[in-house]
């Protein structure tokens, strides 16, 4: 991280960087709504320990100083954390998620929490009782969602990183519509514990960045084990920054041929190509492979994630914490409308969803049959590695699209964004999401899918293709933070 | 006809395990409402269930005292509805693959047979916390301590008949889990509490009536009254031709009524599916048998043990042996006094008494059993007297610490000195010439009143037998009184 | 069964509130994600074991040892952390049990 290199070279002080990035964050944040909370207190204090600490010769992690942003749905102690909802508006958590201890050890400043779709269900960042995040690019677009508030604000250069969560995307879908590197790693790599639960087995916490080295080095921070989540993976965490020197020679890449119903633009085919091609050139092979199922994946996914999310947000109830109601008249009235007025309407549609497939008499028709669909979804990755290392794929079906476009009768619409991200999460594996050109002016990104737990393996890639490319190096017209 | 009652029991049984089953919060009984309920077990957002091995363990233990088939792979699900206690608003608990399946108790009735009860299964869930309404005029109050507390449900079959069979049934249960030491077994406490399915048929021929369920019934007697009743009432109804209504009833004990639930707030599907937060906890080999070899020989053999090899009366021996606790206890005290009997008595007797006085169960006893062993060691070496061990006894009780310094403190250590006894049998002799005449001229039943006066002389801390054999020594002196 | 729901049953289910302005909406948007995840029923899965979570691992286990010192919310959900709460118990309108 170029920061982190100036730090360490006193070059300029983590003060200095920490109290930029508030500012740029500040004057953004009337165009972007990037930010639902700023902490510049707790950030500025922590800068100036930090440039303390570095003045007196005191040995400091790699990002010691860099500041950045959480999403908010890490829960902070001290520090509200909404989940985008009006649930959530008054909630302070009495602790730390694991992910925001890691930073914290990692002694980075957080200068704030980022705006999202509520409980993180949504791709366009408009299901946030905090309003829409626009996108830098095109502030008419959506940035996606979703993490749209952590892609905006890394996009707008407000912070050279920021955590994210991928359920079906969330992560990756943004980083593509926002010229940026987003990773969602394999499931069990980062604990769950403090992120606030949408669908527990597809959750996944990750982060976006401007490059895959960036992206190495945050994601080495809250990688790991962590005894509070039982489906957290207890296995060594490999040097990412050193695993991005690997050569790509003779890393097979798998292509799959998703058939006529997935067809995307041809100027964004062309971009795809372009990019396979350079992969081609730096010494990677590439081989077709079969992902059969692909096409069941949302709707397994519309089953699954609502089914989970059904009873993970039981718990917003107007009696322990968040939302209540006025002078509600008995129980029952307290739960209905507590829980009325503090979700929003894609919240209340996808528990009905939710309730309705793990009803009596509808079980196993659904839930207990996309359980079924997703082992079928599952063994066409594990197939699909036998012949490659990585499967490439796009992350989109199409750039940015602006902001009240797909707010139409038919919420499926909508659900499409994740038609190329969704698998991963059904299978657990690691994808990121690499800035590869521009459709119309606006950037648009390709997907690479690792085998479980390797990461180190497809941020490699990114990174062999990014020090060939100069895509990741474009900013925003109009958002020159030096924020990179 | 032959009418028959059908009961089937689903006893509730709180595990003794230190932390509640899916977090650090303590296990315990009261306590200032909430302070015993941490963030897990408070369903903050953003919180994660881990199981405790110690629960699972005791589980699988009870599985294999009752000849049960084990299930290696056990899964937790989510068991779906709201009400204030239970602040996930759902339920942890097992459904298709619980911790154990079929097995046996064997019920020993009053009239000296036994009773073939079969165990359809049991599953390990987390207790609810309490909802209490007489605490506040206009609100029911929540108490989030209970919440999380294990409990493992036993299921029984409808194999018994009688409102005396099911108490009997319970009671076995009851003095299986506490010689288990794996629940304290205190009724009042709510460590254990019973659900009883009732029918009436008939004859014993007929296919099965329909049921009702009592729910939480608190005391032995309460079983057997509630099923009274409620036969009773289901006896009227289907004799009159009437039929009976599937439903669920409270005892009401102060009015000696049952009654039907308010089925308003009461859940009519529960959604159950596999815990996401959770996967399938497995029994591997080595752990099964840590577990067997971790068990306590059968009871009636312990008994018999203690009474045989110990000489241990049979009310002390089954009162020792009442359960792993005190077993462990009695062979500490046993093994470091050298005298079986002796730490059994102190044990039925002292020991028992203090507990019961400060309302303690043994495993929070003040007094651990190195220091009764201790203070019997130096009782039964004559370091003390008997009445002195109890003095010493008590005031270790209330103020912990070593038996030597504790002694000495209390100035009770035993006169062992002869020549100090002796001087004080010749103080006594000379100061009741008339008794010393009596004596001699054969009324010897004074001895034990010269006795009395050399003890209360020294305080108590001579040793009796020591005096006695002194002073019929002097008194039996051929040489006669030497002041004459 | 096909797209096929019970709109009252499953705020019920849910503790929500339909306004009546709002019902037709609301039915019309499930109705199409219904219909949508219908494709999971029509789905050949014969002889398929279902897979409920990506980590096909058992779970790890935890030691009985309980939290030194105990991390009691108590103080926290008095100090506005809870909605409503008098002597350290939460408090909801009078349930009849």
């Amino acid at each position: 991280m170029q920061l982190a290199r100036s730090l360490r070279q006193g070059e300029t002080t983590s003060e200095a960087l920490t109290e930029a990035a508030l500012t740029r964050a500040r004057a953004a944040q009337d165009d972007l709504n990037a930010f639902v909370t700023l902490c510049p207190d707790e950030a500025l204090a922590e800068a100036r320990s930090v440039d303390a600490e570095r003045a007196a010769g005191a040995a400091l992690g790699p990002l010691a100083g860099v500041p950045m942003a959480h999403k908010d749905l890490f829960c902070t102690e001290g520090i509200r954390t909404t989940c985008g909802s009006r649930m959530l508006d008054n909630f302070i958590p009495p602790y730390d998620a694991h992910v925001v201890e890691r930073v914290k050890a990692a002694r980075m400043p957080v200068i704030g929490k980022l705006n999202m779709d509520e409980f993180a269900m949504g791709s366009s960042n408009e299901n946030s009782y905090y309003g829409a995040v626009h996108n830098p690019w095109d502030l008419r677009c959506s940035p996606g969602g979703s993490s749209g508030g952590s892609a905006a604000a890394v996009a707008a250069g407000i912070v050279p990183g920021a955590t994210g969560t991928d359920t079906g995307g969330s992560i990756r879908q943004p980083a593509a519509l926002c010229n940026l590197l987003g990773i969602k790693p394999s499931y069990g790599r980062v604990s769950r514990y403090g992120m606030v639960a949408f669908a527990s087995s597809l959750d996944q916490g990750g982060v976006l960045t401007r490059n895959a080295e960036d992206a190495a080095a945050l994601l080495q921070v809250i990688a790991g084990h962590d005894a509070r989540d039982a489906t957290c993976i207890n296995a060594p965490v490999p040097d990412y920054l050193a695993e991005l020197r690997t050569p790509l020679e003779g890393v097979r890449i798998g292509l799959p041929d998703f058939g006529d119903g997935h067809a995307i633009a041809p100027a964004y085919r062309e971009l795809l190509e372009a990019c396979i091609e350079q992969l081609r050139s730096l010494g990677a092979e590439t081989v077709s492979v079969q992902l059969p199922n692909a096409d069941l994946g949302i709707a397994i996914y519309y089953v699954i994630a609502p089914a989970e999310a059904s009873a993970n947000l039981a718990r917003y109830d107007g009696v322990h914490y968040g939302h209540r109601c006025e002078n509600p008249a008995d129980l029952q009235d307290l739960y209905r409308r507590s829980r009325s007025e503090g979700f929003g309407e894609e919240v209340r549609r996808r528990i009905m969803v939710g309730a309705h497939v793990l009803a009596r008499g509808f079980y196993d028709a659904y839930y207990l049959q996309a359980q079924k669909c997703r082992r079928l979804v599952l063994r066409d990755y594990q197939s699909a590695f036998t012949r490659c290392d990585v499967i490439l794929t796009p992350t989109v079906r199409a750039p940015a699209f602006r902001l009240g476009e797909k707010l139409t009768d038919d919420p499926t619409d909508l659900y499409l964004e994740d038609l190329y991200t969704v698998g991963a999460n059904l299978a657990g594996l690691p994808g990121l999401s690499m800035p590869v050109g521009f459709v119309d002016g606006l950037p648009v990104g390709v997907q690479l899918i690792g085998r479980a737990l390797e990461e180190g393996r497809i941020l490699s890639l990114a990174h062999r293709y990014q020090q060939h490319t100069d895509w990741h190096l474009r900013t925003p017209p109009g958002f020159s933070g030096d924020g990179a | 006809m032959s009418w028959q009652t059908v009961i089937g029991l689903e006893l509730h049984i709180q595990l003794h395990t230190r932390s509640k089953l899916f977090c650090g919060s303590p296990n315990a009984f009261g306590g200032a409402p909430n302070s015993r309920a941490g963030e897990v077990d408070s369903a903050l957002p953003g919180t994660l269930p881990v199981i405790n091995r110690e629960a699972v363990g005791m589980a699988v233990q009870l599985g294999l005292a009752l000849g049960a088939e084990i299930n290696r792979t056990s899964v937790f699900v989510r068991k779906n509805y709201f009400y204030p206690d239970l602040p996930k608003n759902y339920q942890i608990s097992q459904l298709q693959e619980p911790v154990f399946g079929a097995g046996t108790v064997e019920v020993p009735m009053p009239d000296g047979g036994t009773l073939s009860v079969r165990i359809n299964h049991a599953h390990l869930e987390e207790d609810a916390g309490r909802l209490v309404h007489d605490v506040f005029a206009e609100r029911s109050a929540v108490d989030l301590n209970r919440a999380g507390v294990p409990l493992i449900e036993v299921v029984s079959e409808p194999d018994m008949h009688s409102p005396e069979e099911a108490v009997a049934y319970a009671r076995a249960l009851h003095r299986i889990v506490r010689y288990l030491g794996i629940c304290s077994g205190n009724l009042s406490r709510g460590e254990l509490r019973c659900d009883a399915n009732v029918s009436v048929r008939p004859d014993p021929e007929a296919p099965l009536g329909t049921r009702t369920e009592l729910k939480n019934i608190n005391s032995f007697r309460f079983i057997g009254r509630a099923i009274e009743i409620e036969a009773a009432r289901q006896l009227r109804i289907l004799k009159s031709g009437g039929e009976v209504a599937p439903q669920t009833l409270l005892f009401d004990p102060d009015r000696d009524i049952v009654q039907p639930m308010r089925e308003k707030d009461t859940e009519s599907d529960y959604r159950y599916f596999p815990d996401p937060d959770l996967l399938p906890v497995y029994v591997d080999d080595d752990w099964l048998e840590e577990l067997r070899s971790g068990m306590p020989a059968p009871q009636d053999e312990v008994i018999r043990r203690y009474e045989e090899e110990f000489g241990l009366t049979d009310q002390v021996a089954r009162q020792v042996a009442a359960d792993v606790h005190s077993m462990d206890y009695f062979d500490r005290v046993r093994t470091l006094c050298g005298d079986a009997a002796l730490a059994g008595n102190w044990m039925a007797g002292a020991l028992t008494g203090a507990l019961h006085r400060d309302g303690l169960e043994l495993e929070r006893c003040p007094m651990p059993a190195e220091t009764l062993g201790e203070l019997l060691r130096t009782l039964v070496q004559g370091g003390i007297s008997s009445s002195a061990a109890k003095k010493i006894f008590e005031s270790l009780w209330s103020e912990p610490g070593s038996v030597d310094e504790r002694i000495d403190r209390l100035g009770l250590r035993a006169l062992t000195d002869s020549d100090a006894l002796k001087d004080a049998v010749e103080a006594v002799i000379a100061g009741n010439p008339g008794q010393v005449e009596q004596y001699r001229a054969g009324r010897t039943k004074v001895l034990g009143y010269l006795i009395g006066q050399v003890m209360q002389a020294t305080g108590g801390t001579a040793d009796a037998k020591t005096v006695n054999r002194l002073m019929r020594e002097r008194l039996d002196q051929p040489g006669g009184d030497p002041q004459s | 069964m096909s797209a096929s729901f019970d709109l009252d049953y499953l705020a019920q289910l849910m503790r929500l509130n339909i306004k009546p302005e709002e019902r037709t909406g609301i039915e019309e948007k499930l109705g199409s994600v219904m219909e949508m995840i219908d494709q999971v029923v029509q789905a050949d899965t014969e002889g398929v074991e279902p897979l409920a979570h990506p980590l096909e691992i058992h779970t790890v286990l935890r030691s009985d040892i309980p939290d030194e010192p105990a991390r009691s919310l108590r103080d926290w959900m008095q100090d506005g952390g809870a909605p409503e709460t008098e002597d350290g118990f939460y408090t909801v309108p009078k349930v009849i049990p």
